[in-house]
Formats: structure tokens, sequence, C-alpha cells
């Protein structure tokens, strides 16, 4: 865990830090007249964690700080977590800063409904920023049992680039005036090839609507109460994994439903040379439309990931095909370790095709960026 | 359909757990050939639980070193096969990687692999035998948990165990059986193993691994034994040399401790992100 925990060590059980220089590059100006930055923007990240236990208490910090030439929205920290947990049998009780994970799809979380995404670092919402929570779980012998209570609500943070045809307004508004981090509770369990969860969900949606402002010319972020019955399974079989979410609840009134249902399907024909090869095809509805959480509405997700060179890179690829708009999107992620503690990272994003009608790709067409970075890690 | 966790964790636990009783050996050299395998079996029952520091070195043809640190720990199982926690530490960009495995005799192995990145628990498939465990030489299928009845046996011949070089000093004077046996299962990788057992003792000082093609593959080494609890032999070095590319991976263990107390509570999915 290298020097920083040897110095460390009497203090902390283990202590670790990753530093990476940044860069962006955006291949088109903005077609929002009011967003006004370099196409070239280069930056620092840092994410520093720690984590020691005392008995059955254990305490775990993760602090998240980014800094960017061009965009004043990515100067910022994050407490990713600062959560003191205990456990005592089957018991165990938590509290804290945390981010958590729901799910099992590997294109969309519908599920994944806890923590505020940070858009910032990473557009496709799969990186969380920190909630401030408490919780109580029992573990069964094949499961786990949890009640989560979230007291504050913590609204998204946007870049001013990728811009969504408009400036996004500082200004939150909330239905009803509510802005609660809400309740949440997950029943998981397993058996043999199974493991499925349940789970409950009502508070402040995470994922505000973007309302147009004829007298602002902004975007102003509204956001609505929700209310979530949540499930996901996955299903293993010798050659297949398949894998499923689904969410219903009420949101405005109105009923919804959303899925995401996929297969998971490893290969190993170039085994010699290509190592953890998989390819995913995941297909996401969701009823809300425009109103939906992400751009897979009625869309299907085609991606592969692979290592090769002994592990020491990694590749993934997603692509996308929207049914309604035809719209397409495509990304691609790289890594390389160079050393123990050097390894490079680039992602590109792409919006290939979007109609005006399908509203959320469509904002991001001359959004299309590459980013790289290079991380010292110890 | 079992899946890596234990040649790394057998080192600390022993090779094999999971002792089936009823030998389906015909002839006398395989009838010898299961004998010895029962007795290796048998020699690391009743451990109860056991942990281990790892360093983990992947040479390239070139030489070029990298270098992975991990925990291990077991807990003995000897009804469905011992649960193992295989945890990450260094390079620091994977500390809190783990892999958690449930073994199960009548069906497929429960894994779970813990992403810290996003605190993602995933539950991951048991097909991919024959790939390499994080780019070692290792497979997932080395890593395996031993049952008896996963191979059949051959007895093949008694030689002195200095022959190997790398146990020249250390097995000077001891008498090695050497067993093959055959994989039962389909995806396995391998043909056949060779095994060189320490008579005296049941050290597994060496396993020579044939491909499907029938061509010697992988040789297992292991060297540096000691006595733990006045009961269990264990290396302090484990090398296994691809003898078809030159890449070779060496396992170095460290703070081996036994009956530690750990529990079913440590070896919970849910305990992965502890």
């Amino acid at each position: 865990m290298g020097c920083a925990n040897a110095l460390a060590q009497p203090l902390i059980d283990t202590l670790n830090i990753d530093l990476a220089a940044t860069t962006r590059y955006y291949f088109e100006e903005t077609a929002s007249p009011q967003i006004n930055i370099d196409d070239l923007a280069y930056g620092a990240r840092g994410e520093i964690q720690a984590a020691h236990r005392f008995g059955p208490i254990k305490l775990d910090g993760k602090l998240f700080a980014q800094w960017d030439s061009a965009d004043d929205n990515r100067r910022y920290t994050d407490i990713r977590q600062a959560k003191v947990s205990g456990r005592w049998g089957n018991i165990s009780v938590a509290g804290g800063i945390d981010t958590f994970f729901w799910g099992v799809s590997e294109s969309i979380n519908l599920v994944n409904v806890i923590n505020q995404s940070d858009i910032r670092e990473s557009l496709d919402t799969k990186v969380k920023q920190g909630q401030v929570f408490a919780s109580l779980s029992y573990r069964l012998d094949a499961g786990e049992l949890g009640v989560y209570f979230i007291p504050t609500f913590t609204a998204r943070d946007f870049p001013l680039r990728p811009a969504y045809g408009l400036p996004i307004s500082e200004q939150n508004t909330f239905e009803d005036n509510k802005e609660d981090g809400g309740i949440a509770a997950r029943g998981l369990f397993y058996i043999d090839d199974v493991e499925f969860a349940i789970g409950y969900f009502s508070g402040t949606r995470r994922d505000p609507l973007l309302i147009p402002s004829q007298q602002t010319k902004q975007l102003i972020p509204y956001y609505i109460q929700t209310e979530n019955l949540l499930f996901d399974a996955v299903y293993l079989t010798d050659s297949l994994t398949y894998k499923w979410e689904f969410k219903t609840g009420r949101e405005l009134e109105r009923g919804f439903v959303a899925s995401n249902i996929g297969i998971e399907y490893p290969l190993y024909v170039f085994a010699d040379t290509i190592q953890d090869l998989v390819v995913i095809t995941e297909y996401v509805f969701d009823d809300r439309g425009e109103r939906a959480e992400s751009h897979g509405q009625n869309d299907l997700f085609i991606g592969t990931k692979f290592e090769f060179a002994e592990n020491a890179a990694q590749i993934r690829l997603l692509y996308s095909y929207d049914f309604d708009y035809a719209s397409q999107y495509a990304e691609l992620s790289c890594q390389y370790r160079l050393s123990d503690y050097l390894r490079i990272k680039a992602k590109v994003m792409g919006v290939l095709s979007a109609s005006q009608d399908d509203r959320r790709l469509y904002a991001l067409k001359n959004e299309e960026f590459a980013k790289f970075s290079l991380h010292y890690a110890f | 359909m079992k899946k890596y966790n234990t040649t790394l964790a057998g080192m600390i636990c022993g090779y094999s757990l999971c002792f089936a009783a009823v030998s389906q050996a015909n002839t006398d050299t395989e009838q010898k050939g299961y004998a010895i395998a029962s007795v290796v079996e048998q020699r690391d029952q009743g451990f109860t639980d056991s942990r281990a520091m790892l360093t983990m070195e992947l040479y390239s043809k070139s030489g070029a070193k990298t270098t992975r640190k991990l925990d291990i720990s077991v807990l003995e199982n000897e009804i469905d096969g011992d649960k193992s926690l295989i945890k990450f530490t260094f390079p620091a960009d994977i500390n809190g990687t783990a892999l958690l495995t449930h073994p199960a005799k009548s069906a497929s192995d429960e894994q779970w692999l813990y992403l810290p990145e996003v605190s993602r628990v995933k539950r991951i498939g048991s097909r991919n035998k024959a790939g390499a465990f994080v780019g070692s030489e290792f497979s997932f299928e080395d890593m395996t948990n031993k049952d008896l009845e996963d191979y059949s046996y051959n007895y093949l011949f008694s030689q002195p165990c200095e022959l190997i070089a790398a146990s020249a000093a250390e097995f000077a004077g001891k008498q090695c059986d050497v067993i093959e046996r055959f994989p039962v299962d389909k995806h396995s990788g391998y043909s056949k193993q060779e095994l060189w057992i320490d008579n005296q003792d049941s050290k597994i000082i060496q396993i020579k691994y044939f491909d499907r093609k029938k061509s010697l593959l992988k040789v297992f080494s292991a060297s540096g034994f000691k006595l733990y609890q006045d009961k269990y032999w264990r290396p302090d070095l484990v090398q296994m040399k691809n003898v078809q590319t030159g890449k070779a991976t060496i396992l170095s263990y460290q703070n081996i401790i036994f009956a530690s107390g750990l529990t079913e509570q440590d070896f919970h999915r849910s305990a992965l992100g502890d």
C-alpha cells in the first residue's frame, strides 16, 4: 500500500491517495451561445481514502477534489465517504456519509437511487456524490435486510460543458417545496445461481427535470417527489448471465414503469491474448419518456469490455440505439497500467445521431469530448 | 463450476478440504494414486480458519516484474468446502478489491467481486476455469478448492524428492510419491497434472500441468515449508512457471495465522465492503 500506508500505519489501517493530471477536449464549439469556455482544458484531481477499525467499529473516509482550468463548475470537493459503522452479530448500524450501489446492470442502473450523481466527474451517472445517511441492517444466512434514513438532499451540480442547449440555472426548484433525502429499504437474497433484491425509496428524485425558462434563457432544475418500488435480479447459467432491473412507482401523480433487462456473455475465444472478454446487451424501457432519468427510454445498449497485456490494459465500449428517435450514442473508455503506481485513462463520448425530438441526446450533439488523465496512486 | 479461490488459499488451508469417502479407483495404481491423494486431503482437516498476507510477483518473459499484494482468509467447511476471501491491498488503485467464494458441492460456487471504486458487489459466474487470475500464471482453476472426486488418479512411481532442483536441499534424502490426476470437469484447462508428494509429510512440492493438447504447460513448485500448530505444513514460497511462454508468477506468504477466530460473518456477502 505504499509509503503513505507505512507512515500512517500506527494511526490508520489503510490510507490510499490517487493524484491525477487531467485534460479534456471538446471537438466542437458549444451550440449554447451563453456558454463560453475553452474547448481544451487541463486540470487536476485527487482522491484520498482512509480507514481504521476499533474492534467492531470501523471508520471510513474518502475525499474527492477536482480543479479544471476552463470550467468553474469543475472546481469542487466532495466528501464521498465519512462513515462510522459497527456490527454486532447479524446487526449492523452505520451513519455518516457514504456512496451506495444498488443494481446489477452495466449500462443504466435504474434502481441505484440513493446518491446524487456526480456528472462533473462522469456523465454516465455512474460516479456518485456522498450522501448523508443512517442505516440499520440485519444479515440473513443468504442475504441482508436494510433500512435507510436519508436526512438531507443534495442537488445535482452541472458542469458548464457538456451543455444542454441553455445554461443551467443555479436556482433549483422543488415540487411542493419539498427537498428531502428520503427513506429507503432493501432486502437482498441469494440462493444457488439466483440473486435478487426488492427495494423501496421515497423522497426527492435525484435526477431533475430541466425546465426551459423563456424569461432567463436558462434551464431550471426542477426536483420532483418520487416513490419507487425497486427490483433487481441476476441469474447465472453455465454460459450466460441474465440481469434485470425494474422500477415502478409514482411521480407527478402518475404511475410509471422502467426496466433494464439484459444478458452478459463471456467469451473465451481469444483467451491467450484477451482476458475477461464480456459482451453485454441490455434493453432499457421507461414509460416516463422525457421525464426518464436517463436517455434510455426505449433503447438498446450493446457493449463489451476486455483486458489484455496481462490485464494491464482495459477497454470498455458502449453503444446505444433509440428505437423511438433512431438516436445513437457511443462511448469508449480505456485504462493502461504503466507501472504499479502509474496508469493512464482515456474516454471518448459521441452522439452519433440524434433527432430534435430526442431532447436529452440532441442537446449533447455538439458536446462530444475526449478526456485523458495520468494517475499516480500510492 | 468452482472457480478461483484456493491454490493460493490452499497453501494456507490445505490443498483440498472436501473429503469424499468413496473411491471409484479400479486398478492397483489407480487405488494407490487415490490413497495418496486422500492422505494429502486428510492431512489438513481441522484447521478451523486461516489468514495470510501474500505478495504476488508476475514476471514477463523479459523479466519485467509487476507486484500485487493480497490478504487471504479461509474458513473451514467440511460439508460444502471452505469459504475464502481474497482482498487486494496493492497496487493502491485496486486496494479493497475483493473476491468472496462460497463453494457448493452439489451446485455452482457462489462468487462475488467487490469493486470499491463504485462500492459495487457483483455476482460473477464461474465458468472461466482456464482464464488467468489477475494476469498471473495461476488460472482460476488452480485456485479452486480441490475435491478428491474432481479427479481420477494414477500412481506412477517413487523417486528421491531432490530430483526436483528447487527442492534438492530442502528435501535431501526424502522420497516422493509421483501421481497423476485427470480432471473430471470438461471445462478444465488441463488434460492431466503430475504431482510430486513428499511421502513423509504429504507436502506437495511440485505439480506439472499439461494442457488440453497434452503438452507440458506449467510447473508449480513449493519450497520453504514451515510447520504451523505442530500439524500444518505450509510453504513460504510458491512458483508457477509457464514453460510455453517463459512467464512466471511467484507467491511469497507472510504472517500465516491459524484459528484466528474468523466466523461465518467474516465471509458474508455484506462483509465484502468492510
